[in-house]
């Protein structure tokens, strides 16, 4: 796993950038939408992650656990 | 024509015969008339040979008739002649032609009436005791089991038929030996029949007769008869009935009994014993045999119920092991299912955790991604909201600008300038 696609850092930059956004009380555009550039960015990344994460615990579930989900 | 013809056709012979001749002819016509005489013993004279010479003497008319007793004769009929004694002779007469004297030729004698017969009897009896023929210690055994039987009896008599019927059927072999048992005459057969019976094969001899007067058995009172049986080479029994006294053969003999029916039962009794013993072990052998098969059945049920009891116990024991096992088996499925809900549980456990650490950060990832769109400048620009600036900083407030100043918006797509020329104060989206 990349640090980029560490989910807990992702969130750690997405709130990050979350509160650039609420304590500015000035908001650059230009910096502004910088900022939603790369947070869209970390959460296109993110998402794909979770996504391979739920895949990856649908088949380890199927695996260990088929008969507990009846 | 021969003189024998002419004497039977009673004729006189044409020529003269010799005396020596004639003498024959009357020898041959004599020597066929056997007579009993009765008379009294006279002029005796024993010869050196033993041979005996007297004359009868008829008691009524005094007539005498010469007779010869020859030694082996006398001998033979035991009578101890005495001068005057009466007697019964039996035989027939001759002529001895060298004297030409008639002579009687004696075969059997035997004193006349029941007084002489029993001096006789008792007079022998008395020499013989004390010979100890009689003697008890000289008896010998009979076999126990005889298989080969002689017999001598008349085969006309009911003795031979009594002692056959009275035998039993134990495979005796009889041998027997036809007499005469009656009166004096009979000596001569019973001791004929006696050196014939020698000459067999025999484990035992049997004289057998009925019962009689002193005078019909005198033949059993013999002496020449009584050595006889007494030297015989086997056992003998008699069977013979009795006068007044029992008759000295019987007492000579080994086993006496007083009927042929005895006499039969005696030699067979080892026989009936043996077939008593027989039966009596039979029926012993059965018994112990039965009860020994009792025994066994009884040692057999102990034996057999001790097996069941101890395959029971093997079986209880077993059982007990077998619940036992049941047990420990039933606990140990109990314990891995356990350990499996446990471990199942841990899983279903972590897989939540897993979902609501997903859910976690899918919602955080929406809520942030909510939050920065919301606050993407170019959004609300796109709406068609502009930020005003003046000499760089963003006009937040009406009191900000004055009339107449250029200020700069910003769109999502450009930038203008624009001048202010009237300031409105609290009047919002008029």
């Amino acid at each position: 796993m990349s640090k980029e696609d560490n989910l807990t850092k992702n969130l750690e930059k997405l709130s990050a950038i979350a509160r650039w956004f609420e304590e500015k009380e000035e908001v650059d555009v230009e910096e502004g939408l910088q900022k939603v550039k790369e947070a869209a960015e970390i959460i296109k990344k993110s998402k794909k992650r979770l996504k391979e994460i739920e895949n990856e615990f649908e088949e380890v579930k199927k695996e260990l656990g088929e008969n507990e989900e009846e | 024509m021969s003189i024998k013809e002419n004497i039977r056709q009673g004729t006189l012979p044409e020529k003269p015969i010799s005396v020596s001749e004639y003498i024959s002819v009357l020898n041959e016509i004599l020597v066929r008339i056997r007579v009993k005489l009765v008379g009294e013993v006279s002029g005796m004279k024993i010869a050196s040979s033993g041979h005996v010479y007297f004359s009868l003497k008829d008691e009524k008319t005094g007539d005498v008739i010469n007779c010869a007793l020859w030694n082996s004769v006398y001998r033979m009929c035991g009578v101890k002649l005495e001068e005057g004694m009466q007697v019964i002779i039996s035989g027939s007469a001759d002529i001895y032609g060298v004297r030409g004297s008639l002579t009687f030729k004696v075969k059997t004698i035997e004193p006349v009436g029941e007084g002489a017969l029993r001096k006789a009897y008792e007079e022998l009896k008395a020499k013989l005791t004390k010979e100890g023929l009689f003697d008890p210690e000289r008896k010998r055994t009979l076999p126990a089991y005889p298989r080969k039987i002689g017999v001598i009896t008349s085969k006309k008599g009911a003795a031979i038929h009594d002692f056959v019927n009275n035998l039993g059927k134990f495979g005796c072999k009889v041998y027997l030996c036809d007499s005469r048992v009656e009166g004096q005459e009979a000596v001569k057969d019973l001791l004929l029949s006696l050196k014939v019976m020698k000459e067999k094969d025999l484990d035992v001899l049997a004289i057998l007769r009925g019962g009689g007067s002193l005078e019909s058995l005198i033949a059993f009172d013999n002496e020449m008869l009584v050595r006889e049986i007494k030297n015989f080479p086997v056992p003998v029994v008699a069977g013979i009935g009795h006068h007044e006294d029992i008759t000295l053969v019987a007492l000579a003999a080994d086993v006496s009994e007083s009927t042929p029916t005895a006499a039969a039962n005696k030699l067979s009794k080892g026989f009936q014993e043996a077939k008593e013993i027989v039966f009596s072990s039979e029926r012993e052998i059965i018994g112990s045999y039965k009860e020994n098969i009792h025994q066994k059945k009884e040692v057999l049920y102990e034996q057999t119920e001790s097996v069941k009891g101890f395959f029971r116990e093997i079986i209880e024991r077993y059982k007990g092991s077998e619940e036992e096992i049941k047990r420990v088996v039933s606990f140990a499925s109990y314990l891995i299912r356990e350990k499996e809900r446990r471990m199942m549980n841990s899983f279903k456990e972590i897989i939540q955790e897993l979902k609501n650490s997903l859910r976690y950060y899918t919602t955080r990832i929406e809520n942030l991604e909510n939050s920065i769109l919301l606050n993407n400048p170019e959004r609300q620009l796109k709406k068609g909201y502009a930020i005003m600036q003046k000499e760089g900083k963003v006009v937040k407030s009406i009191n900000d600008l004055r009339e107449e100043e250029v200020v700069e918006t910003i769109h999502f797509d450009g930038r203008a300038e624009s001048q202010i020329k009237k300031i409105k104060k609290n009047k919002k989206y008029e």
